[in-house]
């Protein structure tokens, strides 16, 4: 009986409506469609209705447009997982398994735990341990560089990181690394990717050479003008770093022109111009700009409260209208944050997981230990996935932490329609919050969900009227997480 | 996919892959084909609609999960485990008294 009837699948769907067109985004694989008029028609009946039977519907609808394209509809309906029959579907789990894929394709390594700032939020603890933190060894890197080259599997690109602390430390090592990991990557014909994030202190023209020679991908982090920067990113005596740095981040954008050089800016508690941030930093010279509001932490007292994010959120706003209008004359606009949402989009990306994360990228600490992420080494309760130097990553405790993770938070998600871009967020960013890692972070669903609407916006106004700009600007920047 | 004009790369490939066959036809098997096929719908009965192959009487299709083909199945895998579960049973119809249950071994590496 129940199969006579009809149920709308209303958490499959999201319609957004732009320059007068609806589209249809297909939830669980992010496949966004254009629906004619008969299947506008026959949504439009489904959402007035809810659960229909078959027969009400060719009732109300044949006569305008014919039984047989009602009928072709409903087959397509089916097919893209939009409507079911009348019996209540609980929640769509994944029944596809991770697999068994024991690859890597990118490796943290933590080569420094000193660092010569002491910014007021930082998520790598006390101060004390980093003055006195340790470096990593060249036997631990030289591990490290061996475990992500045997584990490459198919893959011919790995990437190594270096991350810190302030990884420009210890440069001495990573100079060592370099060369090690390039000599043994070209010996099994795979080619190494090297990233760095920096504060900038370090940047002398030796250093700028060399991240030159080898091609690095270069991030620094900094928080914008002076006065902004200043407040929170300081010495250790409480002096500000702007002045110290500002010279050498200009040699470094002045010499090294290869590769787009990005900003990564901390938003913490009383600080939301991100306009401003983002005007000065696109000023000095930087490719990208990328934003990372703070709204967990071991010291609350540095989260953005609810008003704060919600002032970021609508700045990030404006600053969309801007990449837009530029987009429109065929030009790009550096902002991070939202070139990364219309790539998704543009590419249908559909997401379990939240990130890369013991999807290949693994984190590497002073001692060996492995971790998710560079996050989680050093934090208090994070409990290694392995070491370096004793069998490598268990890939069992990995798997066992993405399933649970993808459990909880497919159970808790289920109906939201954002689910498979957002997969819960960050996972260190729950625990910081919630005490758990797999806990959805709930704290800012509404803003992203309102976020990721204007990124739907933009990149289907971009579709109308400049389709080109997608191909030249943004699919270059893909990240593949589904061969990972 | 005609009622629904694909916009991005994603719903590209999934008009794609659906207007390849849209309605995928159900294939009777009667010869099992590999062990994942056997249990395709529609290999009980045969191209005439014969039901010699079915599960009833259930004597019929003891051994099928377990001889031509290893499925997580409620007897034991006599092809990996316990291979001589069925030696004292010759014809299952009048010896099928002689099947006995079977109890794991507790391995103590495990």
């Amino acid at each position: 009986m129940s199969e006579n009837v009809i149920r709308l699948r209303s958490e499959n769907i999201h319609q957004v409506t732009v320059g007068g067109k609806t589209y249809l985004l297909v939830v669980p694989h992010t496949a966004l469609f254009q629906p004619d008029d008969v299947s506008s028609a026959v949504l439009d009946y489904l959402k007035r209705h809810g659960a229909v039977r078959r027969e009400a519907l060719f009732r109300d609808l044949t006569s305008t447009y014919g039984l047989e394209a009602l009928q072709d509809v409903l087959g397509e309906l089916v097919s893209l997982g939009v409507i079911g029959n009348g019996r209540q579907n609980g929640h769509t789990a994944d029944a596809l398994p991770l697999g068994d894929r024991e690859t890597l394709t990118t490796l943290v390594l933590n080569v420094s735990n000193r660092c010569n700032m002491g910014c007021h939020y930082c998520y790598g603890g006390g101060f004390q341990d980093l003055q006195s933190g340790q470096q990593m060894s060249w036997s631990v890197a030289k591990r490290s560089v061996d475990v992500l080259l045997q584990r490459a599997g198919s893959h011919r690109k790995v990437t190594l990181v270096f991350f810190g602390g302030e990884p420009l430390l210890n440069f001495e090592l990573i100079q060592r690394v370099v060369l090690y990991a390039r000599r043994q990557a070209t010996e099994r014909g795979l080619f190494v990717d090297f990233t760095i994030t920096t504060n900038g202190t370090g940047l002398t023209g030796e250093v700028i050479d060399f991240l030159k020679r080898h091609r690095f991908g270069v991030t620094v982090s900094l928080d914008g003008p002076k006065e902004i920067h200043d407040r929170r990113r300081v010495f250790k005596n409480g002096r500000g770093t702007y002045e110290v740095i500002l010279p050498r981040i200009r040699a470094l954008l002045d010499a090294y022109r290869d590769r787009p050089i990005g900003a990564r800016v901390t938003l913490t508690r009383g600080v939301t111009a991100v306009g401003e941030i983002f005007a000065h930093l696109i000023d000095l010279g930087f490719a990208e700009v990328g934003f990372s509001p703070v709204t967990a932490g071991p010291s609350q007292g540095y989260t953005l409260t609810e008003a704060e994010l919600e002032r970021v959120f609508n700045e990030f706003e404006k600053l969309a209208e801007q990449f837009l209008k530029k987009a429109l004359n065929d030009e790009y606009l550096g902002f991070s944050n939202l070139s990364q949402i219309i790539t998704d989009f543009a590419r249908g990306t559909s997401k379990t997981l939240p990130c890369g994360a013991g999807l290949g990228l693994l984190d590497v600490d002073h001692n060996g230990d492995i971790y998710l992420c560079h996050r989680f080494a050093g934090t208090p309760g994070a409990a290694p996935l392995g070491n370096v130097g004793n069998g490598g990553p268990s890939f069992v405790r990995i798997r066992t932490f993405l399933n649970a993770a993808r459990t909880a938070r497919q159970t808790a998600c289920h109906q939201c329609w954002i689910r498979r871009m957002c997969a819960g967020g960050c996972y260190h960013e729950a625990l910081s919050r919630y005490g758990d890692p797999f806990h959805p972070n709930l704290h800012y669903c509404d803003l992203l969900r309102q976020w990721m609407e204007t990124g739907l916006r933009i990149y289907l106004e971009i579709m109308q009227k400049n389709p080109g700009f997608i191909r030249k600007y943004l699919e270059p920047r893909r990240v593949d997480y589904e061969t990972l | 996919m005609k009622h629904f004009d694909p916009v991005n790369e994603k719903a590209k490939k999934m008009a794609a892959s659906l207007s390849d066959d849209e309605t995928l036809d159900v294939v009777g098997m009667q010869q099992p084909l590999g062990c994942a096929a056997t249990f395709d719908p529609g290999w009980e009965v045969d191209p005439f609609g014969g039901v010699n192959n079915l599960c009833q009487p259930m004597e019929s299709d003891l051994y099928g999960c377990s001889d031509p083909c290893w499925w997580p199945a409620q007897l034991p895998d006599t092809l990996n485990t316990y291979p001589s579960w069925s030696d004292q049973c010759a014809a299952v119809i009048q010896d099928w008294r002689k099947l006995d249950t079977v109890f794991p071994e507790i391995d103590s590496d495990r």
